[in-house]
């Protein structure tokens, strides 16, 4: 697993004794993955997820994202109304994997999903695909007395083309003085319904090869 | 770029078919108005070279047909000196062109040449079937604002699909026209290795159509491509069934 991110002074500040929940959290629906990914292994002999990554939002983007809504910049804030405080991004082989995983996380016991949102078979116009879920999530390592307590657990789903598209236009978003922006918005668009073309094709092949369905009679073929 | 000479005169036909592939153009031919209508009907052409005067049906009938099928492929019609009326009735039925017997080689091929770059030119940007929508230039498959590119050989396929829809089209007649001349049966080939082939062509085609069939699945379209008898043809309603 890749964390994404250090917890410095500024999240233990700005957390608090919370830290260590989001944290615990996360750690949480990681074993559940893991359990399903093994469990998968063995049944199918094959692996829906091919690599997780998770990250505590940082004291600074936390803050920011509160004040661009109009809330205090404090923890309590953080943890009600924000529902990213503790992500976890799960990149899978191809776009059926990633509906088959969403399916898997909808059956932990005890975690409810608040929201999911498809954002593969409906692409924001900048051409990001991804799968979302924002899961309510039970703080069971506090034992009985914190049966109540949960914490928001957002989750991002897409397939390693998704994924690549995603790093590559993150970091070009970011990019100042862009000779032709117009252009390179559009191209981005056009790399990522490519790439979902791609996705969907290697699904497909995926499909022949394992279902080895057939086809035409060769006789059709002559002309 | 494939055409069809439709003459009874057969001297004329293969002089014609020489010419033609001598020019990189894919030549077929008939000797009567029944098959051209019938290859016409269940082929993908770019240009149609008709005789007025055939056997079983005559050039007119055929292009009258043809139209009242919405085949809408460019038509160059041949005439004998003297059948002014026929080449009135013809073009008023929808011929592109027409070019009166005996002519010159260069001047039938400056015609073909005309007759298919109007066909292209003429050619819908957007091909619709119910609210699936394909765009040539972009290549891109889209059905109610969901939206998947296709590639090169793809989108002949989808373009195909959308110009014949409602038609049956073979295994054959596809790879034909998407993939041209791969293999000519049995030419120089071991029966083994011509059947091996045949067999790899089958699989490539069943490849793409699946290709396009998860795209179109994936975009929430209504139309699916559905095997029938002798061939597959593109239903725009099959999803909804």
């Amino acid at each position: 697993m890749d964390r994404q991110n250090d917890v410095t002074d500024c999240e233990r500040e700005f957390y608090q004794d919370s830290l260590p929940l989001l944290a615990g959290t996360i750690a949480e629906f990681l074993s559940c993955i893991e359990a399903i990914r093994a469990y998968r292994r063995e049944t199918e002999g094959r692996d829906p997820v091919c690599a997780c990554s998770a990250r505590i939002k940082s004291a600074a983007s936390m803050r920011e994202k509160l004040l661009k809504r109009g809330l205090p910049p404090d923890r309590e804030h953080a943890l009600s109304a924000v529902s990213d405080a503790a992500g976890v991004r799960l990149i899978c082989p191809l776009t059926e994997d990633v509906y088959r995983t969403a399916a898997l996380i909808r059956e932990i016991p005890g975690v409810s999903v608040a929201r999911e949102k498809d954002y593969i078979a409906h692409p924001k116009p900048n051409g990001y695909r991804s799968y979302h879920m924002v899961l309510h999530f039970p703080l069971r390592f506090l034992g009985a007395a914190g049966a109540d307590n949960r914490l928001w657990l957002e989750v991002q789903l897409r397939t390693i083309a998704m994924d690549c598209w995603a790093s590559i236009e993150h970091e070009l978003k970011y990019k100042k003085e862009i000779a032709n922006p117009e252009l390179m918005r559009r191209e981005l668009k056009r790399c990522s319904d490519e790439i979902a073309s791609a996705d969907l094709s290697l699904s497909t092949l995926k499909e022949l090869i394992e279902e080895k369905e057939n086809c035409f009679e060769t006789s059709d073929c002559r002309r | 770029m494939r055409l069809l000479i439709a003459d009874d005169e057969t001297d004329m036909t293969r002089a014609l078919q020489v010419l033609l592939e001598h020019e990189q153009y894919t030549a077929d031919t008939v000797s009567d108005g029944a098959a051209a209508l019938d290859r016409a009907l269940t082929r993908a052409y770019d240009g149609l070279i008709l005789d007025i005067m055939m056997p079983k049906m005559d050039g007119l009938t055929v292009l009258c047909r043809l139209r009242e099928n919405r085949v809408k492929t460019p038509v160059l019609l041949l005439t004998a000196k003297g059948q002014s009326e026929d080449i009135i009735a013809g073009l008023d039925q929808g011929a592109d062109d027409y070019l009166a017997k005996p002519f010159d080689p260069g001047e039938f091929l400056a015609r073909v040449r005309a007759l298919t770059r109007r066909g292209a030119a003429q050619s819908v940007p957007v091909l619709t079937a119910g609210s699936l929508c394909f765009d040539r230039a972009s290549q891109e498959l889209s059905c109610n604002g969901a939206c998947v590119c296709l590639n090169g050989r793809e989108g002949a396929l989808m373009e195909l699909l959308l110009c014949r829809q409602g038609q049956i089209l073979s295994p054959g007649q596809i790879l034909e026209h998407i993939w041209g001349r791969r293999t000519d049966s049995g030419c120089g080939q071991t029966p083994a290795k011509d059947a091996k082939t045949k067999e790899e062509e089958a699989q490539l085609l069943w490849t793409y159509l699946s290709y396009l069939q998860k795209k179109l699945s994936a975009i929430g379209s209504d139309a699916a491509i559905v095997r029938r008898a002798g061939g597959i043809i593109l239903d725009p309603a099959a999803a909804r069934a």
